[in-house]
């Protein structure tokens, strides 16, 4: 077994003796989309799911132009139409590809996820999850080259809602006081904006350190600031940019401290930090199946961009083999799904 | 070095010039009266500062010898390079001009106390050298007039002049360039403070030697007391609407904006915070001791929640509303059960445990398929969780078209709320007429199902429960009821209690006045008057000479019947003359006193308290002594009013959903167009009231973009939106089909306007329409600023700068 994260070249097939079943990614404005299939060379898999997201978009098209040859030789290419404030029904029809694909054993997956929104992402891995789909995927990860402020979509303005994501809720009780962590990120305004609309008892802010480059460190603070200085310093946290099983391990060992108690809390985390944060804050909620809600606050309006963010390092930044219970969906203790 | 030495070499050291002229050493002596002036901030600081230094006093104040630190500074040595010198180097100088002869004290003590005085005092010269920009102008402007005079009577050839003046233009041109470079770096080093204050929250303690100073506008919202039922008791003010809400039988939607206090008046009536506000006089009371025909329930729902319970392919329209509403049975019952057992453990309700095991019985048939619960906890930790966990269940299953049958204890809310409120009277109060108040708050979160079954509910009136609901204007999606063509109707059915306030009325200004008086007295102020510490501005804004001419000019520019100016025309135009002087001198309109926060307020609570909050903050970041000497300084309160409305302008985009970027951009480019209005109409130039005439056709389909914008904007109190003419229907509650649109107050002073709402301007739906689609945005905007605004033709457009930086 690697020791994961790794830095990777290109991707690399699930099992080295063959080509892997799918690959899914998602074509993007950001050259981010590029830096992977540019290099993997003897990647192969048999079907490539590229979704595409909608609206006319010029540089997304220019990535797209020169993705589709690359993709096609690595196998058959399908293009996936989706939308970002609703990939759900985007999500259904992956799954019922992927279960057509290998009837009879579950496949093998490799996920380049820098480019899907947030709440598209998560809704893949919990809809696999769902399905039995995901004991065996590798995850990639390819980090922005360039300082920016908007990580994961064209440049953004207001949010169009700030909402439990469909699927991943959880414990909502009026008498309970409401605990936030949030993940920041470089969009303070963003974090700002669903803190203020979610008026929580009690706020934990989680900083991503090490960042992904030593010249970021501070950078989450400073478009953070006006946010942070709402919250006690002791209820700041880290966790590493990188590493998911960092933030798993750090929700664990904010559910198990007294201070934090789910006895007196209602548990709502925003992941508005790294996407491997935010793979980590799956990992956990999937081990406790309807304990925690996962909020988002989607951005109102997409705009093209004028310059696009350069692919920086990849990584191989999970191996669900590894994770626990995987054998389908798991539940929460309490869960009423045995019942159904 | 003297003063006006040093701020010349800070000066030339930021912005590499080697050595200032010396026309800019006499503007800074003659005109500013740069000496004048700093002793003059220092004097004015150190009274503020008296009261750190008397307990160091035997008998008398200390005092400050003003000509004495004039003569200093004029005089004396300063060794200066950047901005952080002028404190330590004034100290000594300072230091030698207070006397305190019978002062016991070490110099330790006495210098924060002399720093906090130079501080305040640097800091208000900064932003006096910051507006001398404009006051060059109007110097050179004479100055150049005075120096063409003389030549045209020295000389009557064009050539000689122009040849006379040229150098001297020369030189009044690179004057003025000096000038306004100093200006805007002074400007920057002012800012550097004020920005370094708003790039944080307010802290709630400010410690001032060794003492702690408490913010006592720290606690804005509900959500802040956090379960702390004792304070909400003692902090809650009584606002004259109180008795209705009350009613014990009256149905009541508390409708109001964001920050106008619904939160914090269903959180006063619970059952928790009646018997905390009981027992502030009773220690052990319970409710059988005290008179209260009510029981009240409070259930904060969640916004952003419900809309994963909407029908979808794989979930029937049925399915979804009866899954939705027992949703809501679920936390409405979840905040009942707390709310017992909160008061079981305060003793405050008497039951045996053969009294409790026959509730929890009763309870637990509301829930018939999740496993039996014998108590109350279990009804709380097991059973709940098991119904609420069966919904979110079956939805996730068919979100993945899984195959699945929902397994709880569904029921319509109706029904369930029906046998909660019969269970309650039965068990708790059976021989006493006390209701089950459910207080639900954040209605505008529910699915339009979840609020017709709560509607349906009013429309019954049913016996034993009440319902008190906590809506935002235009957050009803609905009047009906689950009877086709019955909606809700008031007085009938229910009452509607609204609170936005009138700012004129003094009902709101003591309730305001009320809730500062608490607060300051719990955290620990001994004058609890916020008057006291809202002074209004001591001096006027503008000269009385510039004040009379203005208003000539004003009399002068429009058609009057009047044949001279009279006292009505002066008092009507002053405020508009005052910002068209402060206009043409690059200076903005102060904001202090009680009243002026109270118009800025807007007839929101959460405003008047977000003003006094970073009045609070700054006065006490100034170092002052707030408890000894109740009074912050009109320009800390101006500064404040414009932090707050600043921050409240930009978070629209992030805080109103879907169209905040929209409305943003929309109340900006009004208020610009008002802006010019207000500095050069003729006759009705403070005009922040929009008459739109055919409000009502917001609702045909073309508009529906519109509507959502509005609507929003009247949710979140961006507008204020005054219904004119007939009396509008209930099931169009919120687009009344003749209104007046009144720009939130608040906003007013990043804006540039006046928060007075004196007169009307026509707009109709179209002009809104199309300031809010990008394509047709900057052509309404211009056939607007010239209607409205009364743009002459040479005056520079909001979109003259925009174009220039597409280029």
């Amino acid at each position: 077994m690697i020791e994961i994260p790794v830095e990777v070249s290109a991707f690399q097939a699930v099992d080295p003796e063959s080509a892997d079943d799918a690959l899914i990614l998602a074509a993007s404005w950001e050259d981010r989309c590029l830096g992977l299939p540019r290099r993997s060379f003897s990647y192969r898999c048999k079907t490539v799911y590229m979704t595409v997201y909608e609206g006319q978009n010029d540089l997304r098209e220019k990535n797209i132009r020169e993705l589709e040859p690359l993709l096609r030789g690595f196998g058959k290419l399908e293009r996936m139409p989706a939308m970002r404030q609703d990939p759900l029904g985007s999500v259904r029809s992956l799954i019922e590809r992927l279960q057509a694909l290998t009837p009879n054993r579950e496949p093998k997956i490799s996920i380049e996820i820098s480019t899907f929104t947030r709440k598209h992402l998560l809704l893949i891995l919990n809809g696999l999850d769902h399905a039995g789909l995901l004991g065996n995927c590798r995850l990639y990860y390819t980090e922005p080259l360039d300082y920016q402020t908007h990580e994961d979509e064209a440049a953004a303005t207001g949010i169009s809602a700030v909402e439990t994501i469909q699927t991943l809720s959880g414990s909502n009780r009026p008498s309970k006081n409401s605990l936030l962590i949030m993940f920041l990120g470089f969009e303070g305004r963003r974090a700002l904006a669903l803190w203020e609309h979610l008026e929580p008892h009690l706020t934990i802010a989680v900083i991503p350190d090490p960042p992904y480059h030593l010249d970021w460190i501070g950078r989450t603070e400073l478009q953070n600031r006006y946010l942070l200085s709402c919250i006690p310093p002791a209820n700041v946290y880290h966790s590493d940019a990188l590493r998911p099983t960092d933030s798993e391990e750090l929700l664990e060992r904010l559910i198990a401290d007294p201070q934090f108690s789910p006895e007196v809390f209602d548990y709502w985390i925003a992941p508005l930090g790294t996407r491997p944060q935010m793979i980590g804050t799956y990992k956990f909620w999937r081990e406790r199946v309807g304990f925690a809600n996962i909020v988002y606050a989607s951005p109102v309006r997409y705009r093209p961009e004028y310059r696009t963010i350069a692919a920086g390092r990849s990584w191989l930044i999970e191996n669900t083999a590894s994770w626990h219970n995987n054998a389908g969906r798991r539940h929460h203790p309490s869960s009423g799904e045995n019942a159904l | 070095m003297p003063i006006i030495e040093s701020i010349l070499t800070i000066w030339g050291v930021a912005v590499g010039t080697a050595s200032a002229g010396n026309e800019l050493r006499l503007f800074l002596k003659d005109e500013v009266k740069l000496d004048a002036k700093l002793t003059e901030l220092v004097s004015t600081a150190f009274q503020q500062h008296i009261p750190r230094l008397r307990h160091l006093c035997l008998d008398h104040d200390p005092s400050f010898d003003a000509a004495e630190f004039r003569r200093l500074i004029s005089t004396g040595n300063l060794n200066i390079q950047r901005p952080s010198d002028l404190p330590e180097q004034l100290l000594p100088m300072l230091k030698a001009c207070i006397s305190a002869p019978t002062a016991l004290y070490a110099d330790t003590e006495l210098k924060p106390v002399y720093l906090s005085v130079l501080n305040s005092a640097i800091r208000g010269l900064w932003k006096v050298l910051a507006g001398t920009g404009a006051l060059a102008n109007e110097i050179l402007l004479n100055q150049g007039s005075a120096l063409l005079d003389l030549s045209l009577q020295q000389s009557s050839s064009l050539t000689t002049i122009t040849r006379q003046t040229a150098p001297i233009t020369q030189v009044l041109a690179d004057i003025q360039n000096d000038i306004k470079s100093l200006a805007e770096f002074s400007q920057s080093v002012w800012e550097k403070v004020y920005d370094k204050l708003l790039d944080t929250a307010p802290p709630p303690v400010h410690t001032i030697d060794q003492r702690k100073y408490q913010n006592p506008f720290l606690l804005a919202r509900a959500e802040d007391f956090n379960h702390n039922y004792e304070k909400l008791a003692k902090l809650f003010q009584n606002l004259p609407e109180w008795d209705a809400i009350q009613s014990r039988t009256e149905n009541v939607f508390i409708e109001g904006g964001r920050g106008t206090g619904k939160s914090m008046i269903l959180r006063r009536l619970t059952a928790q915070a009646t018997i905390a506000a009981h027992r502030i006089s009773n220690s052990t009371c319970g409710f059988d001791d005290i008179p209260t025909d009510y029981f009240g329930v409070y259930i904060k729902l969640t916004r952003g929640y419900y809309d994963q319970f909407q029908a979808s392919d794989g979930i029937e329209l049925q399915t979804a509303s009866l899954l939705a509403q027992h949703e809501l049975n679920i936390e409405i019952f979840d905040a009942f059960i707390d709310t017992v057992r909160w008061l079981l453990a305060q003793q405050a309700l008497p039951a045996s445990a053969g009294q409790l095991d026959s509730l929890a019985r009763d309870l637990s048939s509301l829930f018939d398929q999740a496993p039996a619960a014998q108590n109350l906890d279990e009804l709380y930790n097991t059973t709940l969780r098991f119904e609420q966990d069966q919904i979110l269940t079956y939805y996730r299953m068919k979100a993945f078209e899984q195959d699945v049958r929902y397994q709880g204890s569904a029921r319509p809310t109706v029904a369930f709320i029906r046998r909660l409120s019969q269970i309650f009277r039965s068990r708790f109060f059976p021989r006493r007429e006390v209701r089950l108040f459910l207080l639900i708050d954040e209605f505008e979160s529910l699915l339009r199902e979840q609020q017709v079954a709560l509607n349906t509910t009013m429309k019954m009136r049913l016996p034993d429960v009440t319902l008190k609901i906590g809506v935002r204007r235009s957050g009803r999606k609905t009047s009906d009821t689950f009877t086709v063509e019955d909606p809700i109707q008031t007085p009938r059915d229910y009452t509607a209690v609204p609170l936005d306030y009138d700012i004129s009325s003094s009902d709101y200004g003591n309730l305001l006045a009320g809730i500062a008086d608490k607060r300051l007295r719990h955290s620990g102020y001994q004058t609890s008057d916020i008057r006291s510490y809202l002074v209004n501005q001591q001096y006027p804004e503008v000269t009385g000479s510039d004040l009379e001419s203005e208003l000539d000019a004003i009399w002068r520019s429009g058609r009057r019947n009047e044949k001279e100016m009279n006292t009505e025309f002066r008092e009507k135009y002053r405020v508009t003359a005052v910002y068209r002087i402060l206009n043409r001198k690059g200076k903005r309109k102060s904001f202090a006193g009680f009243d002026q926060y109270v118009t800025l307020s807007s007839g929101i609570i959460s405003n008047f308290i977000e003003l006094c909050k970073y009045a609070f903050y700054f006065a006490l970041s100034d170092e002052l002594p707030l408890y000894e000497q109740p009074s912050i300084p009109p320009f800390l309160q101006t500064d404040s009013a414009y932090a707050v409305s600043q921050r409240l302008l930009e978070s629209i985009d992030g805080n109103v959903p879907v169209v905040g970027s929209t409305i943003s951009v929309m109340v900006t480019d009004i208020g610009a167009i008002l802006r010019a209005r207000l500095l050069s109409h003729t006759s009705e130039p403070e005009a922040n009231r929009l008459a739109v005439t055919d409000y009502g056709t917001i609702s045909a389909p073309d508009n529906r973009f519109i509507a959502l914008v509005m609507d929003s904007a009247i949710v979140w109190s961006v507008f204020h939106l005054e219904p004119t003419g007939e009396a509008f229907l209930p099931k169009n509650a919120a687009r009344p089909p003749h209104a007046e649109l009144i720009i939130n107050r608040v906003y007013c002073p990043a804006l540039g306007i006046s928060p007075r709402a004196r007169w009307r301007v026509r707009l109709n739906v179209a002009d809104l329409r199309n300031l809010a689609d990008p394509q047709q945005r900057l052509a309404a905007y211009r056939r607007l600023e010239k209607s409205i605004g009364t743009l002459k033709e040479d005056h520079p457009s909001l979109f003259d700068t925009v174009e220039h930086s597409d280029d």
